[in-house]
């Protein structure tokens, strides 16, 4: 069906030589996250690091996700993790079989268990697919300044730059 | 006048009886089941479903459990999961044995976990016999001892070559999906494993550039497996590209020895030329066996690979037509779940690029195989899962709610 096909996508992309698009650099207003930051006690002076997180995303998409985390969390800037989770009941069983994802807030670093958000701040960013994502977002300037889906990130490199 | 009518009468009444007897069916809407998840929490729609007998149906949930469901009462009645298995041991005694002077498996409980800690996932089954057969694949790092060529290749598919340049020294992990397929039983309101069996590539069919595609599909027949392959081809520019042609579609791989096989299916027999990349990858392929024939099916055509026939053509269908399911039955009939593809008109890049540049509509239908004609449809609702298990008179799938999952049937009568 043409659902499984999206979960494939990385599985093809390794056998295909397929070849994925960079990630784009955007420049574009959003209040919606500024309204959204807004109601998170967070420093918000340097750019912050928005992870959309589908728990359902591909395999090695989720791979990737840890590998980028875990790169990232040595960064100081703030971060949010916005997890596509509908139902307490799952939410309930995500925690206690999540291993790898550190899932309790703390100082500069928030978890939101929220699908319809998760799908609200992927359209921003018009992935329309329930794609994980790493987002910068810039709260001075209202402003998305990277976004990629994390099976297209080749380099965390690339993404330290727009960071500090 | 009264001649005339009759005339006419008898004109009727021989016409009547010279007609092809025609069946009528109806569909009918079952009651929906709150599915039980006091065992097995759904976090999505299973990715695939398949009866077991009239009352249990089979599903494979976030690719973590095999979970075993009555269907009259939603009860969850069994469930395998991989968490048990001793891939390590597994994988020396079958891959690292077999490939010893060329390939050094590094397998790590763990690495590679991802976010739900765990390297190994339930791709697909078949039930068949009353024996289910899993594919199962488990993610391990691997070294190529003699063939650095793999590296090489690896790099360039990867396009980690400019990184390469800047950062000099790096060091390459290879991490490779290795299949394996689980035969098991249900037993008592149990799955017990029997047998765990390596899925390799034979060498001759490697060398040839294809490789095996176990997700798409396969169905074991005594000691023979039969599963799609590809040929690897040259970089295509988005998914929604048209698939390249390839000589054969098919591979019959001997189980006891999997260097062994046999290649089918020709463009001749079955059409794929067509399909883009998204729908040769994306559309399952199935099997079924009925009265000693194995019939294959690829989301277009139904082909009697044994007879070498084909009984059901994709001239049936229109051009954004697609059947995901289908079951024959008595000979004579297919009920199928077949979904009409509608393009958006302006697609962004993005939509193409992932090939969700359109929706699908979904319904039931069932095709006459005497009078090759449509007799019977019925629109699905939208919102449910893909996977759907079509068996004996009745169409399972299942749909949710902000609270609940549920189990669905839809029943087709002959009047």
């Amino acid at each position: 069906m043409k659902i499984n096909a999206v979960l494939l996508i990385v599985f093809i992309v390794s056998l295909l030589n397929f070849s994925c698009g960079n990630s784009s650099v955007v420049n574009k207003k959003n209040s919606k996250l500024h309204a959204l930051i807004d109601t998170l006690n967070i420093d918000k002076t340097k750019n912050i690091i928005i992870y959309t997180v589908n728990p359902n995303d591909c395999f090695n998409c989720l791979i990737g996700f840890v590998n980028v985390n875990n790169t990232l969390s040595k960064i100081q800037n703030s971060k949010i993790y916005i997890l596509a989770v509908e139902r307490e009941i799952e939410k309930q069983d995500w925690i206690k079989t999540l291993k790898n994802i550190d899932l309790k807030d703390s100082v500069n670093r928030v978890v939101i268990w929220d699908k319809t958000l998760f799908n609200t701040v992927n359209k921003l960013v018009r992935k329309e697919l329930p794609l994980s994502l790493v987002i910068i977002y810039n709260y001075t300037n209202d402003s998305i300044i990277y976004n990629a889906p994390i099976k297209e990130i080749v380099e965390v490199e690339q993404i330290m730059r727009y960071l500090n | 006048m009264k001649l005339k009518h009759y005339y006419f009468l008898i004109l009727i009444g021989f016409m009547s009886a010279c007609a092809h007897k025609t069946n009528y069916y109806n569909f009918e809407n079952c009651n929906k089941l709150k599915l039980d998840e006091s065992k097995v929490v759904l976090k999505n729609f299973p990715t695939h479903m398949e009866m077991i007998n009239d009352s249990l149906m089979a599903a494979v949930n976030s690719h973590k459990n095999l979970s075993i469901y009555n269907i009259y009462t939603g009860r969850n009645i069994a469930n395998l999961s991989l968490q048990s298995l001793n891939f390590d041991s597994l994988i020396k005694n079958t891959y690292q044995k077999k490939y010893a002077n060329e390939i050094l498996y590094n397998y790590d409980s763990l690495s590679d976990l991802g976010i739900s800690n765990s390297n190994s996932q339930i791709v697909s089954f078949k039930f068949d016999r009353k024996k289910l057969y899993i594919h199962i694949s488990v993610a391990t790092n691997v070294v190529y001892l003699k063939d650095s060529s793999v590296l090489k290749n690896f790099i360039k598919i990867s396009k980690t070559e400019e990184i390469a340049k800047k950062y000099k020294e790096m060091n390459y992990t290879i991490v490779e999906q290795l299949e394996f397929l689980i035969i098991a039983t249900i037993d008592n309101n149990k799955i017990s494993s029997k047998e765990i069996l390596p899925l390799y590539l034979p060498k001759t069919l490697k060398q040839q550039n294809y490789f095996l595609i176990y997700y798409k599909g396969f169905y074991v027949d005594s000691n023979y497996v039969y599963v799609s392959i590809c040929k690897q081809d040259d970089p295509y520019e988005t998914m929604s590209s048209n698939k390249k042609s390839q000589p054969y579609y098919l591979a019959k791989i001997n189980l006891e020895d999997q260097e062994k096989f046999d290649l089918l299916l020709t463009n001749k027999q079955v059409d794929f030329t067509d399909f883009t990349i998204d729908a040769y990858y994306g559309n399952q392929v199935s099997f079924e066996k009925k009265g000693g024939d194995i019939f294959f099916f690829n989301g277009r055509d139904v082909f009697d690979i044994t007879g070498n026939k084909k009984i059901f053509s994709k001239s049936n269908l229109k051009s954004n037509e697609w059947i995901g399911e289908y079951y024959i039955e008595n000979d004579s009939k297919i009920v199928v779940v077949a979904y009409n593809l509608y393009h958006k008109k302006k697609p962004t890049e993005f939509e193409k690029h992932y090939a969700v540049d359109s929706l699908g509509v979904s319904s039931i239908k069932l095709f006459d195989l005497e009078t090759n004609k449509w007799i019977l449809e019925k629109a699905l609702p939208n919102e449910i899962s893909n996977s759907k298990a079509i068996y004996n008179g009745k169409i399972v799938y299942m749909s949710r709610d902000k609270q609940n999952y549920y189990l669905n049937y839809i029943q087709y009568n002959e009047n």
